[in-house]
């Protein structure tokens, strides 16, 4: 299915969940955010929320800023 | 000296922030935040490479330093209050730097907008410092709403211009005594960062000057010691300047009694 991934879209398996996301691009969550369709998903529910067709995900995290 | 500088009732041993971007390598920022002895650094929030695993900054952050997040990309205030949210559940605290530009010319801050998401923010819970013009209404209308400190530009953001804005900033060192005020952006040296401790600002936030030094651990330390300096001259009360000459030896009492 595709899904939009920090404004790329990006072919995924069907049924995976947000933090199968994280380990599909090898991501380590110390310090990332996750928003679905503009909603931040807290982390007790990486595990719990299935990813949709057509969803919009942003992967977040911190970077050097003044 | 035990003089800290107090924010949201966290006492802190340094008077120098230090921001923690455009730096050469991260092996120097850490060893910068290190030998500055800073106890806040800001960074920023960013869309992961999908592509490349980058470094994560955090593992070059000592443990005992607060994040302090700044909304950057943010053009209003909608936009600010939605980064705010999204850094409380990094999971790295919920101190914010509120920054809202929609310049892309001289990046400088829209304090209306500002205050606005300062409103919300500190409403949510948040400790918020604003960065902002240095405007006195605005800056009491953030503390109205809750803002635990004013970040005041001293000039342009990274311009290295110095304390441009300094009749402006010394309004708000007298008036605004509620919550400390914290020189931010366009401090180019360490004599302007001491400058400012002198005028009485609270703290002082650097980023660019030591990032783009060519030794960024010396000049960090420079300026954490300059900031130092400048905070004990203020507080030691300084002589008054004067048009005539004062002999600082004794006049008489050699050859011509």
């Amino acid at each position: 299915m595709q899904v939009t991934i920090n404004g790329r879209f990006e072919e995924l398996k069907e049924g995976i969940n947000v933090e199968n996301v994280l380990l599909n691009y090898k991501i380590k969550s110390e310090g990332v955010v996750v928003e679905l369709n503009q909603k931040i998903i807290k982390r007790d529910e990486w595990q719990k929320i299935a990813i949709k067709e057509n969803d919009i995900i942003e992967l977040i995290s911190f970077v050097g800023g003044g | 000296m035990d003089d800290p500088l107090i924010i949201a009732g966290e006492k802190l041993s340094s008077r120098f922030l230090l921001g923690t971007g455009k730096f050469k390598n991260k092996g120097d920022l850490k060893n910068a935040i290190v030998y500055s002895g800073t106890k806040v650094v800001t960074v920023a929030l960013r869309r992961i490479d999908l592509l490349r695993n980058e470094d994560n900054i955090l593992s070059y952050i000592p443990k005992d330093v607060i994040l302090l997040t700044n909304t950057s990309g943010a053009r209003n205030a909608k936009e600010a209050v939605r980064i705010a949210r999204m850094a409380r559940e990094a999971g790295y605290g919920n101190w914010i730097k509120i920054e809202v530009i929609n310049d892309s010319k001289y990046l400088l801050p829209d304090n209306a907008e500002t205050i606005k998401a300062a409103e919300i923010l500190a409403g949510e819970g948040f400790i918020v410092l604003p960065y902002i013009n240095p405007d006195l209404y605005a800056a009491r209308a953030l503390v109205c709403a809750g803002a635990a400190a004013v970040m005041p530009l001293g000039s342009l953001i990274g311009s290295s211009q110095g304390l441009k804005m300094k009749k402006m900033i010394e309004i708000l060192i007298e008036e605004i005594n509620e919550v400390p005020v914290i020189v931010d952006a366009g401090i180019g040296r360490p004599s302007q960062a001491a400058e400012a401790m002198e005028m009485g600002a609270d703290a002082v936030l650097v980023n660019t000057a030591i990032a783009n030094a060519k030794d960024s651990v010396l000049m960090a330390e420079a300026f954490a010691l300059s900031v130092k300096a400048g905070r004990m001259a203020y507080l030691a009360k300084m002589a008054e300047a004067n048009n005539a000459a004062s002999a600082s030896s004794p006049l008489l009492g050699l050859f011509n009694d």
